[in-house]
């Protein structure tokens, strides 16, 4: 088999499919490799306002309205219920001491919850991804991208202006001449093997190791009280010293659980023997998929690009799902990449827009890395941990905002890494964290986050009164309206037309 | 009995806390250092009397290797225990036979580390009759 495409795109996972799709709507002649076949078991689950707003973005710009849907629970579970997937109404934390049954404070000493959206209809939503990539593969497919399911490449060749790629597909010779190369294989995926890509240690986190799978009769996390949402209904973190548990719930009664760890663990069960609550949730838990270890979970290139290829962000690294953040640094690069493909022409133009992609691609990778093993370094320190957190959502709520504002500029860079002032202070209190300060130096740290979020504070973040389980609230984005240059009726207009103020 | 002390020295704040929340619960009294250099003030500190070093091997301030080896001088009938993520090949090459000391294979889990500290403590009661030369342990399965 023969095939000349101008871009071939290597993995057909929603990053690859989406990729496929908007270069489609743009008349490229695409082909999409997969090494497997879908449906197919993936994690990277869960979305965040950010991640929905590119989908929206996407959609809106290639002109892809079948994409539309996902970006919000509401208008997916109307238009497409046959695609399983979960209701995230936000973060929520819950702090455990090792072999104690979990307890709080009435002022919710040991647990945060922070809203991503005000009510159901414009939640965010967990991505059951056999069922969400196999939807995307067909859209690509539908849209005329020539998809190669069980083809396994094995030579890559790189000339000036072209690409070869050469395998099999069940037995049969596959040849694959094309303009451009997209990577959306995944960490240490396909041109991270065939071009020997350096992929030292990272630089900040500590190596940690992945535990996961799926699971079906998790039972629901509702301790006592009410906070802004169920707290079940989002992306459940069980925090601990030494690591993390995972618990995103989807509505065809599987439940995606898994642990990133500082130390290795002999087994589930054995990690959860010191967290009695978390044991409870699990009591009646069956997998109904193979355990996956990956050790470590992260991995960062250092190359990013070539002349006629590119690794999407997923590609190039994974840092830890702590704060989701990995659907929003590859839907940035997907648009980038889209950008570039689209806005130069091959040569001496295109490499300078490729650098650029890499040192972006890169170094949103690289605030993502500092904040993680910060937040890693204070799991034994919750204030400290919440505190950190806020950084996150302050520049997430402020980006999502900016943008809906068309006033991206504001907002330079995933985590406002690219910011000025809000970048070098990010990377300062992070620092600063990671050496786990006591006394004088920890009380001053908490108050540079609150400098650093204070110009930024669009969520009422710093408002200590609500005592960290944190709403979504119209009134605090109308009265922030001057932080992102706006009057308050532009900002009341845009909740009008987002969906904001419509009654669950 | 008085607690065992032991001293955990690692750059990287995040494992060293645990691995030291994990000594703690087990009962053992904790001190930590960040680089080779803290660690080495705090041993020749006269008030602290140490029954273990537990360091880790590459480290930007310093190797735990020579701190090792400067510990073997300093204070002959100290214990120290290296985490290392190499295999036992590479260990075997950059150790020499001589070096009294224990060696544990990243990652490990929190039993694993228990054990190897217990074990390294108790063999060192009676120091004549152990053989603690350097070895990776404790056997890993990966499943």
């Amino acid at each position: 088999m023969r095939i000349d495409a101008d871009v071939a795109i290597v993995g057909s996972g929603f990053a690859g499919s989406l990729t496929a799709l908007a270069l489609r709507s743009r008349r490229r002649r695409v082909v999409l490799i997969e090494r497997g076949r879908h449906p197919r078991f993936a994690i990277g689950e869960s979305s965040t306002p950010l991640a929905n707003l590119l989908i929206e973005e996407l959609a809106d710009r290639y002109e892809l309205p079948q994409i539309r849907p996902f970006s919000k629970w509401g208008t997916w579970q109307r238009t497409r219920p046959d695609v399983a997937g979960g209701l995230k109404r936000g973060f929520t934390f819950y702090f455990h001491r090792l072999d104690e049954r979990f307890a709080d404070t009435a002022a919710h000493a040991r647990q945060l919850m922070v809203a991503a959206s005000p009510h159901d209809e414009i939640g965010d939503t967990h991505w059951y991804r056999p069922d969400f990539d196999l939807n995307l593969v067909r859209e690509a497919q539908a849209a005329g991208a020539i998809y190669l399911d069980r083809t396994v490449i094995d030579r890559v060749a790189f000339s000036e202006k072209s690409a070869r790629l050469e395998g099999s597909r069940e037995g049969d010779a596959v040849r694959i001449d094309a303009s451009f190369v997209v990577d959306a294989s995944g960490p240490r995926g396909f041109l991270a093997r065939a071009l020997q890509l350096d992929a030292p240690p990272l630089r900040w986190l500590p190596p940690t190791h992945g535990l996961y799978t799926h699971f079906e009769n998790v039972a629901r996390w509702d301790p006592a009280g009410v906070g802004p949402y169920p707290p079940d209904n989002a992306a459940l973190h069980h925090v601990f010293p030494g690591g993390w548990i995972w618990v995103l719930r989807f509505n065809n009664g599987v439940t995606s659980a898994g642990a990133a760890l500082l130390m290795r663990t002999s087994s589930w069960d054995d990690l959860l023997a010191s967290l009695p609550s978390v044991r409870d949730q699990f009591a009646n838990a069956r997998p109904v998929h193979p355990w996956v270890r990956s050790a470590p979970l992260a991995f960062r290139t250092t190359k990013v690009c070539g002349t006629n290829w590119a690794l999407l962000p997923s590609a190039s690294g994974v840092i830890d799902p702590l704060l989701s953040t990995g659907f929003p640094l590859t839907l940035l690069g997907i648009h980038r990449l889209l950008d570039v493909l689209e806005t130069t022409s091959p040569g001496a133009e295109r490499d300078a827009a490729l650098r650029e992609y890499e040192h972006v691609t890169l170094a949103e990778l690289d605030a993502t890395e500092l904040l993680v093993a910060a937040l890693y370094a204070c799991m034994n320190d919750v204030p400290l941990f919440k505190r950190l957190t806020l950084l996150y959502f302050a520049a997430a709520s402020f980006s999502e905002a900016a943008r809906r504002l068309d006033r991206t500029a504001l907002a330079p860079g995933f985590l406002l890494s690219a910011h000025p002032v809000f970048g070098p202070e990010l990377r300062a209190c992070c620092e600063l964290a990671r050496t786990s300060p006591g006394g004088p130096r920890r009380d001053a740290l908490f108050e540079r986050i609150d400098r650093a979020i204070e110009p930024f504070d669009i969520a009422g973040l710093l408002d200590r009164s609500r005592a960290d389980w944190y709403p979504v609230l119209a009134a605090d984005l109308v009265s922030n309206a001057a932080k992102l240059h706006a009057r308050p009726d532009e900002v009341e207009r845009l909740l009008q037309r987002s969906g904001f103020t419509e009654v669950s | 009995m008085p607690t065992r002390s032991i001293l955990i020295v690692d750059d990287e704040p995040s494992l060293r806390k645990v691995i030291a929340m994990i000594l703690t619960r087990a009962g053992f009294t904790v001190l930590e250092a960040g680089d080779v250099t803290t660690a080495l003030e705090i041993v020749r500190r006269q008030d602290v009397a140490l029954d273990l070093v537990v360091t880790d091997m590459a480290m930007p301030s310093g190797s735990g290797l020579g701190l090792v080896r400067q510990l073997a001088a300093e204070q002959p009938g100290l214990r120290c225990i290296v985490m290392s993520g190499h295999d036992t090949q590479t260990l075997l090459s950059l150790v020499e036979p001589g070096l009294d000391a224990r060696f544990i294979q990243k990652p490990f889990t929190p039993a694993e580390f228990l054990a190897s500290v217990n074990d390294t403590l108790s063999r060192g009661l009676d120091r004549s009759q152990s053989s603690m030369k350097s070895a990776a342990g404790p056997t890993r399965n990966n499943a």
